[in-house]
């Protein structure tokens, strides 16, 4: 990941951190159900091998923003469209949306549902514009969610050869 | 009514909130606050098939405007019949088009940026450049928006037609 990103894995779940200006910026996602369906109708006239869109992973991901001065944390979840693209066509939806907004105790790991939550479904734009130009001022951008995408794929991939190998040793097993 | 803003693109950096700003004062200046408005950022591969499939042009372009309310007069608003209706249509911005020529020719990116947007709110609303007729009435045009616009915010556009004929 471009922009000075420290990655961390644990398992399935992932967290990139960052500081900058007195400020702790922490994305943080999971891989598993990250990959969407994929249509399952064949193209007119396609073989069923024949250019089989490739698998790639868009896990939904949180950003915490913590300045170091207070106790709270502003988290923002964040979402891939959900609608997938036609070959021969292109996207149409921003390349990630804010869903929910939402203040957390700074250190505490479960989102609280007492906590109140913003949805964006019915937010005035103008206030999304100014909470999306605030992520990109934090390294989280367009270029940022595509490589995410990237990182994500390639983590899952691993997860999946990694299951893959640990199935078959167990089904050998007597 | 509500103006929508997409960045579909990661090549140029776009900040929404200034770019929301020089477009909801375009409204204003035009009197069109009350219909909905999309303006979609792409970058050049997206734009020029916009290009090829609507205007058999294959090459990027900086703007491609598709208006909701087809064959308008140019000069007079769209007259609703329903909730539905208050809609202009979307303008397609092609930023990465137009970042690298404002490279070539030393101009400020937002700038051209704000007249590009008020030429394609000008093809929403019926305008054209077809003829040097059509081109002169929408030179006339963007030129008073952006008097205005530039009263308001101290610059110095010019319509993006200036050079056109």
């Amino acid at each position: 990941m471009s922009g000075g990103w420290e990655l961390d894995v644990h398992g399935t779940e992932a967290k990139l951190v960052r500081k900058v200006a007195g400020e702790t910026v922490t994305v943080s996602f999971n891989i598993n159900n990250s990959i969407p369906p994929s249509f399952d109708e064949a193209q007119e006239g396609q073989k069923p091998d024949e250019q089989e869109p490739e698998l790639t992973s868009t896990p939904n991901f949180v950003v915490e923003v913590t300045k170091d001065d207070t106790k709270q944390t502003l988290m923002l979840d964040c979402h891939y469209p959900e609608d997938e693209v036609a070959p021969g066509e292109e996207e149409d939806s921003d390349i990630f949306s804010i869903r929910e907004v939402s203040f957390q105790p700074t250190g505490d790991s479960e989102w609280r549902d007492n906590n109140y939550t913003l949805n964006t479904d019915s937010l005035d734009w103008a206030l999304y514009d100014h909470l999306m130009d605030f992520l990109a001022d934090r390294g989280v951008d367009n270029t940022f969610a595509d490589e995410l995408v990237d990182l994500s794929t390639a983590l899952e991939h691993r997860e999946y050869i990694r299951f893959l190998e640990d199935l078959k040793l167990f089904v050998k097993c007597q | 009514m509500s103006l929508l803003i997409r960045n579909l693109q990661r090549a140029i950096p776009i900040r929404r909130v200034p770019l929301r700003k020089n477009i909801e004062q375009i409204r204003r200046i035009l009197g069109v606050q009350q219909f909905d408005l999309g303006v979609i950022c792409v970058n050049n591969r997206h734009i020029q098939l916009l290009n090829r499939n609507y205007r058999w042009k294959d090459s990027p372009t900086d703007v491609l405007s598709f208006p909701f309310h087809e064959n308008l007069t140019a000069g007079e608003l769209p007259q609703p019949c329903a909730r539905g209706e208050y809609n202009l249509g979307d303008i397609f911005l092609g930023v990465e088009h137009i970042y690298q020529e404002c490279e070539e020719n030393k101009e400020d990116f937002y700038s051209i940026l704000t007249v590009t947007i008020a030429h394609g709110m000008c093809h929403l609303l019926g305008y054209k450049h077809s003829t040097e007729a059509e081109w002169q009435q929408m030179y006339e045009k963007e030129a008073q928006i952006l008097l205005e616009l530039n009263r308001l915010s101290d610059t110095n556009l010019q319509p993006l037609t200036k050079h056109h004929f």
